[in-house]
């Protein structure tokens, strides 16, 4: 053996002698691979399967396979060049969109009208691939036709139709999925009856190799959605120094809540205005609790006769302080006060929700306009040493909707939503709001605090602790919530002079 | 036209056989010759050559032994290869020859040692998995350059050599001395 040159030359020569493996040759063909790419491209972006996050990972599979097929093809003709086009257009447009799912951007609730413009897009690509497909075949002198692929425009036309005046329902779905799953079928039949046409098929060189672009393409992916989830996973907070003592003047306010019990570390926390608001407290009626949040792990215990399975928490916990304040004028200031004893790993969106209910000797539940809500809050965290604060992101009275056994029940509950500073230690909080019966005395007022915390940055596509607690997800691994609340029953002394 | 009709037409020896031949299998001959022959007036050559052998040669085919596309693959591969030889001997002068060259036609050790050979070559090739088989028949059986190669493999020029020497090296490995008489 010589050289490389000789070696080869021995090879080709040895392989005169042998009969193709059975297969070889009608694998070689330039066609057949790029259009069982194209098929199932057009298979997985269509249907899309809700489960195991594949009708994200699916579609984006499918565009990558639609990309690979017509890039083989782009050079044949002018109809697969356009075809390569759209699909390059549809894998980045995949990406951004699978990339903004991960944060907290959301698209205006009213879809803009050219919106509908963008169906037409993957309907192109269908007509580019039938175009192309008798292109080739008027190429080869073959009959010009491809009757499959021109089904698939119909279908997807009336696809496009019947989305945008809004058609439903199982009757007419099914026997669009039974077409569907008939037209795909005769297109592979399709493929390969073209594959005598097929070898006529000039392949277009390529920059990127087809393992290379599928790396890139979902390492790109995971990287991006990772970024983006840590970036913009969360609250944008504006977070800024806490005068020294901002209290000042007040000392009067402080030392009577502080002979009713109120808890100090509440006290040292609590704004100028919401401190002043105190003013004249008859009464003060506080709880805490200790909650475990930071992360738990299933725990089995063997003993003897059976195997007892636990829950398991992190030492980390979230302290929840209620504090009720009886004012003056049948009012009530409520502080529902949270703090970290320990800054939690996951630090993604948090949310406070409050629902609060009056209970008079006429109605079980007072009806909300007898009564106001005047709502504030803060948040405060320690960077080396110094106190800082920050208003919520957002802290409104909301309408929301739940489902039980009797249908919707609509109601009204105050939401806070916010995030945690990446750094910083001792982070805490409270919402605060005033309660005024518009008439009457209060008998009782109740006041529940539901704490939802990010556990898990896998929240994809995300979604915040107040989606979460607003649509009542089940089976949810990426938050979890604490619940406290306060009841205060009184009978108040008369306060009239 | 499925191949059972179109093989039974051409055993008929009708024409309409050979008419179906040129446009259903047409695109797979040329596909075929291209690489092993560089100009168009050869390959058209050729290709009316190769009407002929079918035409002449469709009485041995045997549906059993393989696909009839195995079999065309075949026969363009090597009557391209023929002509290739036999242009390049063409090419040169008489003078050159020496009188005393052997008779080109193999002796019976030669046929042994070819067949044995080519077993040999036949279970390499079978050891090979996915895009290095692939690798090898393009470039072993139908010769074709490494940009085409690359270009129906949806891998880069770069790629497609690299691959190449490692297979090469892995086939050296393994068919060891016995190819170097």
């Amino acid at each position: 053996m010589t050289d490389d040159r000789e070696f080869d030359r021995i090879l080709e020569e040895g392989l005169s002698d042998l009969p193709l493996p059975e297969g070889e040759a009608e694998e070689i063909t330039p066609w057949k691979r790029a259009m069982v790419r194209i098929t199932w491209g057009i298979g997985l972006t269509t249907i899309h399967l809700s489960f195991w996050y594949l009708n994200y990972l699916l579609p984006a599979i499918g565009m990558v396979l639609l990309w690979l097929g017509f890039r083989t093809l782009r050079r044949e003709n002018k109809w697969f060049a356009a075809g390569w086009l759209i699909s390059v257009y549809q894998v980045f447009s995949m990406f951004t969109s699978l990339v903004s799912n991960a944060t907290l951007w959301r698209s205006p609730e009213e879809i803009p009208w050219w919106i509908w413009l963008t169906l037409a897009i993957p309907l192109t690509q269908l007509i580019c691939l039938w175009q192309g497909i008798r292109a080739v075949r008027r190429k080869a002198g073959q009959p010009d036709e491809a009757r499959a692929a021109g089904a698939l425009v119909v279908w997807h036309g009336v696809l496009c139709v019947l989305a945008i005046i809004g058609v439903e329902g199982w009757l007419l779905i099914l026997p669009m999925l039974v077409a569907y799953v008939r037209i795909l079928r005769n297109l592979f039949k399709l493929s390969n009856l073209l594959d005598g046409a097929g070898y006529q098929v000039q392949a277009a060189p390529v920059w990127v190799s087809d393992r290379t672009a599928w790396v890139t393409y979902f390492l790109a992916l995971v990287a991006a959605i990772w970024g983006a989830a840590l970036l913009f996973g969360r609250y944008q907070m504006e977070w800024t120094l806490v005068e020294t003592d901002e209290q000042a003047g007040l000392e009067e306010i402080r030392a009577q809540l502080l002979k009713m019990d109120f808890p100090v570390y509440v006290l040292d926390d609590l704004s100028v205005e919401d401190l002043a608001d105190c003013a004249g407290a008859i009464r003060v009626e506080a709880d805490w609790e200790e909650n475990p949040m930071n992360g738990r792990r299933k725990v089995a215990q063997n003993t003897k006769c059976f195997t007892e399975v636990g829950t398991m928490h992190h030492d980390c916990t979230l302290e929840l302080t209620n504090v009720a304040v009886a004012l003056p004028d049948n009012r009530w200031k409520v502080f529902h006060y949270f703090r970290w004893q320990e800054l939690p790993k996951v630090r993604g969106t948090e949310s406070i929700q409050l629902c609060v209910d009056g209970v008079t000797p006429e109605s079980y539940f007072v009806s909300e306009d007898q009564y106001s809500l005047h709502l504030s809050g803060r948040l405060l965290c320690d960077r080396d040493g110094t106190a800082c604060q920050s208003d919520y992101y957002s802290l409104a009275r909301e309408n929301e909707y739940t489902y039980d056994f009797f249908g919707n029940n609509p109601g009204r509950d105050i939401y806070a939503e916010f995030s945690l500073p990446m750094d910083g230690e001792h982070c805490r909080g409270y919402v605060s709001y005033t309660a005024q019966r518009q008439d009457k005395d209060w008998i009782c007022f109740w006041s529940q605090m539901n704490y939802t915390h990010q556990i898990s940055w896998l929240n994809y596509p995300a979604i915040t602790a107040k989606e979460y607690r607003m649509t009542h997800l089940f089976g949810n691994s990426v938050f979890d919530t604490v619940q406290t609340d306060l009841q205060a029953c009184l009978d108040l002394p008369d306060t009239t002079p | 036209m499925d191949d059972k009709e179109l093989v039974a037409l051409l055993k008929q020896r009708d024409q309409r056989g050979l008419d179906a031949l040129a446009q259903q299998y047409g695109p797979l001959l040329r596909y075929v010759i291209a690489p092993i022959l560089e100009d168009p007036r050869e390959r058209e050559e050729c290709l009316s050559d190769l009407h002929l052998l079918v035409w002449e040669k469709i009485e041995g085919y045997d549906r059993s032994k393989g696909t009839l596309t195995a079999w065309l693959s075949a026969l363009a591969r090597n009557t391209a290869r023929n002509r290739r030889r036999d242009g390049s001997r063409g090419n040169r002068s008489a003078e050159e020859l020496d009188p005393s060259m052997a008779d080109p036609k193999p002796g019976p050790e030669e046929v042994l040692l070819r067949k044995e050979r080519a077993r040999r070559i036949q279970q390499a090739a079978e050891r090979l998995g996915g895009i290095d088989r692939s690798l090898f028949y393009r470039k072993y059986y139908y010769l074709q350059s490494t940009a085409q190669m690359a270009a129906e493999l949806g891998l880069t020029e770069r790629a497609v050599e690299g691959r190449l020497h490692r297979l090469r090296k892995r086939l050296r490995k393994e068919l060891g001395g016995e190819l170097d008489d």
